[in-house]
């Protein structure tokens, strides 16, 4: 398919305008709709997620989500209850990262951390938790704010502020003690601490060249209360860091700087408002998002804290007390935060940090009833995302359909202009969630479907998509036609060798003896090779990729539209629900003794499939004999483009029948005032 | 001496030419003002088979064969004697049997044929000596040895020599013959005239008293001389169809030849596909692409076709039109066959109920009328149209006064055009969609399946802005995203079935049924299809006789006409069916719909259309109290 994919005029289309409002609703394994899912910037229930949050994997870095998805579950759910963390409540086949307990009441000499399902979750197990690894040093932040023509009251701040140890410390004093008030900021300081209150106003000098005012209110309530009467430095404290207890947080640029500079925070954090026992000491916030950062600025140190949440009693609103009670992460935080107490007389935790990840046991595993919506997520590259509680991994089908929205932001084709053609299967569903015209048609069908529609309006971009029991199988005739024809379009298969949506019998591209556990018996006739077959069919762009690498596969699908002619794209997919065979882990090669993938890219191996003079017949054969060769290697599977040639497609066989068609597509040519008189004379 | 009024039938192997020859034929006689009516029974193979041609004459409209011929051209043993000496199940006994008292026979000479022992004492023969013919024809260019190469011009020296019979002019049929070879192949014309006029004064020597000929009529009206499937495409190309799809099968295929023929001056994209179930797939792209699309087959492909009638149903796809050629079932059956076996398979093509339009015509005009008005349905009602055709409606070569349509309209129903809306406007970094002035509806909401008072709603195209929409197989919501909801599946299917009773209303009256004859006839015949023209036929000869018959001609089979049917079934005194298949089909039909039983049934299920002839010893019997029964062409 051949596109101009020079922007139109300065309209850029991004993968967001390609999404449906329909909501995917046949995603295996979700959560609860109330799960706080960690981001770059705080955590948010998940049901208030979109497409291009950032959100943590389970490789400790952000990702842009692609997909959001929900659906209606009227039953059980499972409750995971995790040491240090909490709770999170997902669907029994939810694979969740974890390392199996080897022995009971022992802790593990090994932490080797898999996939696994909810309900497979045993007590003891250890929650695999990725802790943010990113560090961002960036010197300084700007101050915005809009200088108000009437307010002659308020002194002009300096245009930025350095994210030094100063700043982070004042940051922390505030997030832990500071609100707004109409136009001044306040710190309630605890008159014992006066020495907190000459830091503040020192740092509100130093920094901002403002005066503070101290106002001794010890007969009232024990308090120093610091002001600063400036109605920008309220503003962009209150936004950055938040108004008052219940929204305070700790703004993205701080969350990610180095670790020198948060210790600072954590100093300042726990000067405001920590408290210190002998052998615990604890920060309280009715904040969610503050108490899991605070959580999170622990982790970075080294420190395991304890996450616990106070349920609300009379007037009181719930709170979030984040303690650390291990003597490690005890003697390391007074260090940091330069309390004065005793060291703390050595208790070990049974949650452990190795090598950025925190291994925190589950401690309770419960069924509970359940009627509601129930939410996933698609993340790039990670397919994961860690919940305030567990790292859980996304739903596994969208690697396909994430790709395709990125292939055609990739080359901007309007929403309006593009047609995405599919069989009947799981596969076939992908239209309607993506923003273009959609047709789902018939089982096998889909070819011969997108090919009339490409035929009569070329200036519409056509995609077909379809399962490989839809194309190889049921459809294989249409398969092999579309190629001879060398129609221009592109075609999509996702082949995960079973049947999914009749739940899981073999495809034709299950090999000869496999067995899946959905099968009752093993194969006893061999599976197709579709690279070799587009070969001899003669498709001209033939290339295979991987579902779980999307932005690969966007890629290549990319230069499969851009290619002009039938092209063929077979995606190897897993199926997480049936088929047990080919999984994420056996296409990473988890079971491998080097843990190799079993993919590699054909362009690093130096290998080459496009032809570079069509009118050369002899390099033509030799690159599809090289092309059907590469087909046949089954471990690593080659992915990439295996055969390209630029060779006449069907389109300009017709426009040389019609000439016509080679100024305007069909559908946009007059044929309603025909004039028959010819072909009337001819019947006399 | 009977004049302008005779059946010429020429006989021989299939690629013997005796296509061209009657063809020619026909049209001489078509060009000299005489109508004629001329059907070809061949078998399903390329060459060698017996196939004959009859070319039936008169100066009155005709639109059926008969069973005795005048003039029988006879290129091969078989066509005088039949395949019983070699064959174990005869499909002839040779035609001498289907020639008049008084009839004439051209033979080649060099078959090994005695006429004294044909058992036709009555019969005038004339052995010609065909290759001697062809070489003194090649002798006046020069390349009188090569006679071997031009054996082909058989046909035409048969043809001459039949012109002698009935006195025909050779200037007529040379005319026809010429202006089917033109440019370089001139030279090959002019020989061919050659042969003809060399075999018909060879024969006209030894004519005496032939009692039938023909003469060219003064100042003749300027008729079109037309095969059904020509019409069924010209209709198309009138309608504005721009896609045809189609696979190969017998008799189907013309059409889509025909057309791929003419694509380049008419820009209408004819594909051939790989099997019949894409042939109709694409025809459904292609129509929810935004075209008029069309496909032919005939029973074995539309076999294949049936879940793309299902699918272009469900999603209310503009189409396609399927002009389906019914041949002899079931299976592959009879292939180049005449059988009207297929009516109620397209009217239950597949699963569900769904709504779809299926419409007979019984000849060329409603042919015409009718393939062009499918289009119009199609859109305008957004469910596939099928037109009931068969091989013979496609096949015969019939004198048609005009072709001309009553309801010319063009009409492409509601849409979606986008003139609602603006271009996605550019507003900084954003993309806006803007109401235009008259702002219908919300930008965000066109819903291609809305569900609207008449059940039609406005459809768009790929490449409309803000026309954007999802189509599905599986049952759907206004957006065409997939439902099962109790709620939304009642008010779909509610919805496209409404679609029916909407379009029944709205269809002229002619179209849907027709009264043909008295109205107070002792005899009303139900029929429908090509039997249309040889009931008319038959009624004519019985009236003559002063036998008061009526014909009752069902055109609209889905929605169909039950009010109207009902009404003017009550109204007959007697019900006959007649029907080319072996159950009866309209009248289970009719049954069905109507709660009226037909129990005299005239029925014909051997791959051949009825004669008038059959018809009216059929109708006589039934007229006369006898019982309905089923006709077997008579062969011996």
């Amino acid at each position: 398919m051949s596109v101009e994919t020079k922007p139109v005029g300065p309209v850029k289309f991004t993968i967001k305008d390609y999404k449906s409002d329909l909501h995917n609703d046949w995603c295996p394994g979700c959560v609860a709709p109330s799960t706080r899912i960690v981001m770059r910037a705080g955590d948010r229930p998940i049901a208030d997620l979109k497409v291009g949050d950032l959100v943590l994997g389970h490789d400790g870095a952000y990702h842009p989500v692609t997909e959001v998805m929900s659906h209606w579950h009227p039953a059980p759910l499972h409750r995971l209850t995790v040491q240090g963390l909490g709770e999170t409540l997902l669907t029994e086949d939810h694979p969740v990262y974890l390392v199996r307990r080897t022995r009971a009441h022992r802790t593990n000499a090994n932490y080797v951390a898999e996939w696994t399902r909810a309900d497979q979750v045993r007590r003891g197990d250890y929650v695999a938790y990725p802790i943010p690894s990113e560090i961002v040093d960036q010197p300084s932040m700007s101050l915005w704010y809009e200088r108000k023509l009437k307010d002659t009251r308020s002194k002009p701040l300096p245009d930025s502020v350095a994210l030094n140890e100063d700043f982070l410390r004042l940051a922390g004093y505030y997030i832990a003690a500071g609100h707004t008030h109409k136009r001044a900021l306040i710190w309630t300081i605890n008159n014992e601490e006066r020495d907190l209150v000459d830091d503040i106003v020192a740092l509100v000098g130093q920094l901002f060249e403002l005066r503070a005012g101290v106002r001794d209110r010890s007969a009232r309530n024990n308090t120093f209360e610091v002001t600063v009467a400036s109605s920008y430095l309220t503003e962009i404290f209150g936004q950055m860091f938040g108004e008052g207890p219940e929204n305070k947080h700790v703004p993205e640029p701080l969350m990610v700087a180095p670790l020198a500079t948060q210790r600072a925070l954590l100093r300042g954090l726990w000067a405001g408002d920590g408290t210190w026992r002998s052998k615990n000491t604890a920060y309280k916030t009715i904040s969610p998002v503050l108490s899991h950062q605070v959580a999170t600025l622990l982790l970075r140190q080294g420190i395991v804290p304890n996450v616990r949440r106070e349920p609300e009693h009379g007037m009181h609103a719930a709170a979030y007390c984040v303690s650390v009670s291990n003597a490690a992460g005890y003697n390391r935080l007074a260090a940091i935060a330069g309390a004065a107490v005793r060291p703390h007389p050595l208790r070990r935790s049974p949650v452990r940090i190795i090598d950025g990840y925190l291994y925190a046991p589950v401690r309770r595993t419960e069924v509970v009833e359940y009627k509601g919506m129930v939410h996933n997520l698609e993340v790039e590259d990670a397919h994961s995302y860690v919940t305030t509680a567990a790292t859980l991994h996304n739903c596994g089908d969208f690697g396909i359909l994430t790709a395709v929205q990125m292939a055609l932001a990739q080359l901007n084709l309007d929403p309006d202009k593009v047609a995405c053609f599919s069989g009947i299967g799981c596969s076939g569903k992908t239209p309607h969630y993506i923003k273009a015209y959609g047709f789902h048609t018939l089982h096998g069908r889909v070819l011969p479907t997108a090919t009339g529609g490409r035929l009569v309006n070329s200036g519409i971009t056509v995609l077909a998509m379809g399962g490989d029991g839809d194309g190889y199988g049921i459809g294989a005739g249409y398969f092999v036609n579309s190629g001879r024809r060398n129609l221009d379009f592109t075609y999509i298969v996702h082949n995960n060798n079973v049947y999914g949506l009749t739940k899981g019998q073999a495809s034709p591209t299950l090999s000869k003896g496999k067995k899946t556990k959905s099968m009752p018996e093993e194969a006893i006739q061999d599976g197709i090779n579709p690279i070799a077959m587009a070969v001899a069919a003669g498709y001209t762009f033939i290339a295979r990729a991987y579902a779980l690498e999307p932005k690969y596969l966007a890629g290549i699908i990319a230069k499969a539209i851009e290619h002009k002619g039938s092209a063929l794209v077979d995606v190897l997919q897993t199926c997480p629900t049936y088929n047990d065979l080919y999984t994420k882990e056996w296409y990473e090669g988890a079971d491998l003794p080097e843990r190799k993938s079993r993919l590699y890219k054909l362009e690093e191996q130096g290998y080459d499939g496009i032809v570079k003079d069509v009118t050369d017949k002899a390099e033509i054969i030799q690159k599809k004999a090289a092309a059907v060769a590469k087909s046949y290697e089954s471990e690593p599977i080659p992915v990439g483009i295996y055969y390209q040639a630029a060779l006449p497609t069907y389109e300009d066989g017709v426009n040389a029948r019609i000439p016509d068609l080679a100024d305007k597509p069909l559908v946009d040519i007059d044929t309603f005032h025909r004039d028959v008189t010819s072909l009337l004379d001819a019947m006399r | 001496m009977q004049k302008n009024r005779l059946s010429w039938m020429i006989g021989g192997p299939q690629g013997s030419g005796i296509n061209a020859s009657a063809e020619v034929f026909a049209k001489a006689c078509s060009r000299a003002g005489l109508r004629v009516f001329a059907n070809i029974e061949y078998h399903s193979n390329i060459m060698g088979k017996h196939s004959f041609y009859r070319v039936r004459v008169d100066e009155d409209p005709i639109h059926s064969y008969r069973d005795k011929a005048e003039i029988l051209v006879a290129l091969d043993h078989e066509t005088l004697v039949g395949d019983g000496d070699h064959r174990r199940w005869p499909t002839h006994y040779g035609h001498l049997n289907d020639l008049v008292p008084g009839g004439g026979v051209i033979y080649d000479s060099a078959i090994d044929f005695d006429p004294a022992t044909g058992g036709r004492t009555d019969l005038t023969f004339f052995p010609v000596p065909f290759m001697d013919i062809i070489k003194q024809a090649l002798d006046g260019v020069g390349k009188g040895e090569q006679a071997r190469r031009y054996e082909v011009m058989k046909n035409t020296v048969g043809l001459g020599a039949s012109l002698a019979l009935c006195d025909y002019p050779l200037d007529l049929v040379a005319d026809v013959i010429l202006g089917q070879f033109k440019g370089k192949r001139s030279e090959v014309g002019q020989l061919n005239v050659r042969a003809a006029q060399l075999a018909m004064e060879y024969v006209k020597t030894s004519v005496k008293d032939f009692p039938y000929s023909l003469k060219p009529r003064k100042d003749p009206e300027a008729r079109l001389l037309a095969k059904g499937y020509e019409i069924h495409s010209i209709a198309k190309l009138k309608a504005g169809c721009q896609f045809q799809t189609y696979y190969p099968i017998s008799p189907a295929t013309d059409e889509s030849v025909y057309l791929e023929r003419h694509q380049r001056e008419f820009n209408l994209l004819v594909v051939q596909c790989e099997d019949e179930i894409a042939s109709i797939n694409m025809a459904v792209g292609a129509a929810h692409m935004g075209v008029r699309s069309s496909t032919a087959t005939s029973g074995p492909g539309f076999a294949l076709m049936v879940e793309g009638i299902g699918f272009a149903s469900i999603t209310e796809a503009p189409g396609p039109v399927l002009v389906m050629y019914q041949r002899g079932g079931p299976s592959t059956g009879l292939p180049t066959r005449q059988e009207q076996g297929d009516l109620q398979f397209v009217l239950h093509p597949a699963q569900g109920d769904f709504p779809h339009i299926v419409i007979a015509p019984g000849d060329l005009e409603d042919a015409y009328q009718d393939t062009f008005s499918a289009f119009n349905w199609a859109d305008r009602y957004q469910m596939p149209v099928i037109v009931l055709s068969d091989k013979k409606l496609a096949a015969a070569y019939v004198t048609l006064d005009k072709l001309e349509l009553q309801y010319p309209e063009i009409d492409r129903g509601k849409q979606f055009t986008g003139s609602e809306w603006t271009r996605l406007e550019d507003n900084g970094e954003q993309l806006v969609r803007m109401y235009d002035q008259n702002g219908h509806g919300d930008p965000k909401e066109y819903l291609r399946y809305a569900v609207t008072a008449d059940g039609i709603s406005p459809r768009s195209r790929p490449g409309i802005p803000g026309g954007r929409f999802w189509s599905t197989t599986d049952e759907h919501d206004p957006d065409g995203h997939i439902t099962e909801g109790v709620e939304m599946r009642t008010a779909m299917m509610n919805k496209r079935m409404g679609k029916l009773a909407l379009m029944l209303k709205s269809v002229p009256v002619d179209q849907k049924y027709k009264v043909w004859g008295p109205a107070d006839a002792d005899l009303t015949v139900v029929g429908w299809g090509s039997t249309k023209g040889t009931i008319q036929d038959a009624m004519a000869v019985l009236a003559e006789d002063g036998k008061k018959i009526n014909f009752l001609q069902v055109r609209l089979m889905k929605p169909f006409p039950v009010d109207e049917v009902s009404a003017a079934l009550q109204h007959a005194k007697k019900l006959v069916l007649v029907e080319e298949n072996y159950s009866g089909q309209l009248g289970s039909v009719i049954s069905e719909q109507t709660g009226i039983r037909i129990d005299e049934k005239i029925l014909k299920s051997d791959g051949r259309p009825f004669s008038e002839d059959e018809l009216v010893r059929e109708l006589g019997k039934v007229l006369a109290g006898g019982k309905g029964e089923a006709v077997v062409t008579h062969v011996r």
